[in-house]
């Protein structure tokens, strides 16, 4: 306790250096105009700003693309709560009863609550970090390569299961990640692989291009062209604070939403987004007045808006500790910091303190930051909506160019870009999951290096992975998340077709 | 007329029945890109092992998305109103990648924007010039000066 104490002393002590401590509040600011546009989502708003990045260290850009992340999932409530458009996935929610409070003339109230829930959910999630993510790292460091191999099956498995769309589809992008991830030269052997003769492709393909393509590029060519008016409730300033009725309703829907949140947070996949439709589900269940969800039941709001924010910080979890990103903001997080030449995983915390604690600090600092900052500007960021997506495409076109030809200089990185963007745009139509590819990309030098040395232990028996408890307790996991993806095939009976296309 | 018949035949495809060949397909590249890589044993397995076990996995799950895709929505049933806008978007992203080096940064994206914003989006000059002329030279000082990272400078040195 006492030196979790004084390593979060050091921490804010990183966080609190104007130098870093500006970059925590720009990272908010930025993060909150992309949470508030629709059409660019956080994971799209952290890829394309990544190039921001590139001449900041290791610490100042975990800050800064942190700060965009829960900014982004804070600004999402503002679009949903206002224009019934949500900013991002998580923030759907929040459309039911934030935008029918907005129309009773409650949307300062509304917007209040979602920003002082996300406040609470945050700092607690962040607390709860700081004491998980230390003792998991330390627990990491009893992993072998046969564990590794059966975490990442884990992982991967979790994230099909989790996605909810089919398994299959998004297995398939896993393998399709794992397989870009082999690109170039074997590190065990050193054989090309895959290269296709071309020297530069020998270091792999680069997760930049790979990411900024299939998450900022494809969303702007599936969102280009959009021409919609936008009709927005202004909130008066002076109107912002709840009542009391709307507080004392609000307390329970905000603590429960913090600790569903963070649970759900540790799971890989879009577990902001599971996170705030269980919230939502929950309160309603345990509602007296179940009839008042959608005609602006302040608890629809206060606690959705605080699960997905403290399911922010629950996902970071497994990236800083185990080095296995559990989603895509976090896959982009993790490859900006291996740009930097920092690789996060269990030595991670003990050979990075001042990056781990400042980060946690800053997470801190950046709640408190989001709750000054977007109450007062809330009609700073409600003018944004009034820029025409057709104006601000181009420009992020344009920052996708700066950022993926800034990491190598590289006019591959450029066609590796724009042959994923539209990989992406067909993903999305026929619907399928981009996010494995990329985690999968992360993941296969580990999965690949493991699964390798762990045959050669055990020469060439797959055993292995049973005979040691730590792997066997991770594919036991895997299995049983196998079979409750399948028991929508034991239960509809007949339809099991259609079960395995929309299940699975 | 022809070619025309065969889109249409195409068009009428289920989704997951073309999504399961190409991923299927594309386990055989791999697989066919794998051969002159040696695959060791499982005592010692060599740099093709991974890739074949993967594309194995891969041309198994193609297989599945197309056997049990037959429901799945028809091609032409996907919207795809915003598609000739997204080919436009694409196109510029090609001539991009093309004109980056030899134009240098500033021309680059001064054209770039100068094309989507003016001719794509129909926008007025007077917000087009000064917005693409603004953008490209402040992105280009914040990243040469600030950020020290070497953008590509034109044929007229800038």
């Amino acid at each position: 306790m006492q030196e979790t104490l004084q390593n979060l002393l050091l921490g804010f002590s990183v966080a609190l250096t104007p130098s870093v401590f500006i970059y925590a509040v720009l990272g908010c600011f930025v993060g909150t105009v992309v949470g508030v546009l629709p059409g660019i989502g956080p994971l799209a708003g952290v890829s394309i700003l990544l190039p921001l990045t590139f001449g900041l260290d290791a610490t100042k850009s975990v800050i800064l693309l942190a700060g965009i992340y829960y900014g982004a999932m804070y600004g999402g409530s503002t679009t949903s709560i206002l224009m019934r458009i949500p900013g991002e996935t998580a923030s759907v929610v929040t459309c039911l009863d934030g935008y029918a409070m907005a129309q009773k003339g409650r949307a300062g109230p509304a917007l209040a609550i979602a920003a002082i829930g996300s406040f609470i959910a945050g700092t607690f999630s962040v607390v709860a970090l700081m004491f998980v993510a230390p003792p998991l790292a330390r627990f990491a460091l009893r992993f072998g390569p046969p564990e590794y191999v059966a975490l990442i099956a884990l992982a991967i498995i979790t994230l099909s299961y989790m996605s909810g769309g089919s398994m299959l589809k998004s297995t398939a992008m896993a393998l399709v990640g794992f397989f870009l991830g082999m690109v170039g030269i074997d590190r065990l052997t050193g054989y090309s692989r895959f290269d296709f003769g071309l020297a530069e492709l020998g270091d792999g393909i680069g997760v930049v291009p790979v990411g900024i393509g299939l998450f900022g590029l494809a969303e702007i060519l599936s969102n280009a062209g959009t021409k919609a008016a936008l009709q927005v409730i202004r909130p008066r300033l002076k109107d912002l604070l709840p009542n009391r009725d709307e507080w004392r309703a609000s307390l329970g829907p905000i603590g429960r939403g913090t600790v569903l949140g963070f649970f759900i947070g540790l799971m890989p996949g879009p577990s902001h987004v599971v996170s705030s439709f269980v919230s939502y589900a929950v309160e309603r269940r345990l509602s007296k007045h179940p009839e008042r969800f959608g005609q602006g039941a302040i608890e629809g709001v206060a606690g959705p808006e605080s699960a997905n924010n403290s399911a922010t910080s629950g996902h970071f979890i497994s990236m800083l500790a185990l080095g296995i990103p559990s989603g895509g903001i976090t896959a982009i997080i993790l490859a900006a910091l291996m740009i930097h030449g920092v690789s996060p995983g269990p030595l991670f915390i003990r050979e990075h303190p001042d990056i781990f604690w400042g980060f946690i600090a800053s997470m801190y600092v950046g709640n408190l930051v989001l709750l000054i900052l977007n109450l007062p500007l809330i009609g700073l960021f409600v003018n944004f909506l009034r820029i025409p997506y057709a104006v601000l495409y181009p420009i992020f076109i344009l920052f996708c160019f700066l950022g993926v030809y800034s990491v190598n200089g590289s006019v591959l990185d450029l066609w590796i870009m724009t042959g994923m963007g539209l990989f992406g745009y067909l993903l999305r139509k026929f619907d399928f999951e981009p996010v494995p590819i990329v985690i999968g990309m992360v993941l296969a030098p580990i999965l690949e290096l493991s699964l390798r040395q762990s045959l050669i232990m055990s020469r060439g028996s797959y055993l292995i992975f049973v005979q040691r408890p730590i792997a066997l307790a991770l594919l036991v996991g895997s299995m049983i998340l196998l079979v409750l993806s399948l028991m929508p095939l034991i239960r509809r009976g007949t339809s099991w077709i259609r079960a395995i296309t929309s299940s699975i | 007329m022809f070619k025309g018949l065969k889109i249409q035949r195409i068009s009428v495809f289920p989704s997951d029945r073309i999504s399961g060949s190409v991923l299927f397909f594309l386990a055989l590249g791999i697989l066919w890109e794998s051969r002159g890589l040696p695959m060791g044993d499982l005592q010692l397995p060599g740099p093709a092992f991974v890739p074949a076990v993967l594309a194995a996995l891969l041309g198994t799950t193609g297989a599945f998305i197309f056997i049990f895709g037959a429901n799945s929505p028809r091609l032409y049933s996907l919207r795809w109103e915003e598609a000739k806008h997204t080919i436009i978007v694409v196109g510029a992203s090609i001539f991009a990648t093309l004109t980056l080096e030899p134009l240098g940064y500033p021309i680059f994206a001064t054209l770039l924007l100068g094309f989507l914003l003016g001719a794509v989006e129909r926008q007025r000059l007077r917000l087009v010039l000064p917005l693409a002329l603004g953008l490209s030279i402040g992105s280009y000082w914040l990243f040469v000066s600030v950020f020290r990272v070497p953008l590509p400078k034109g044929p007229l040195g800038f």
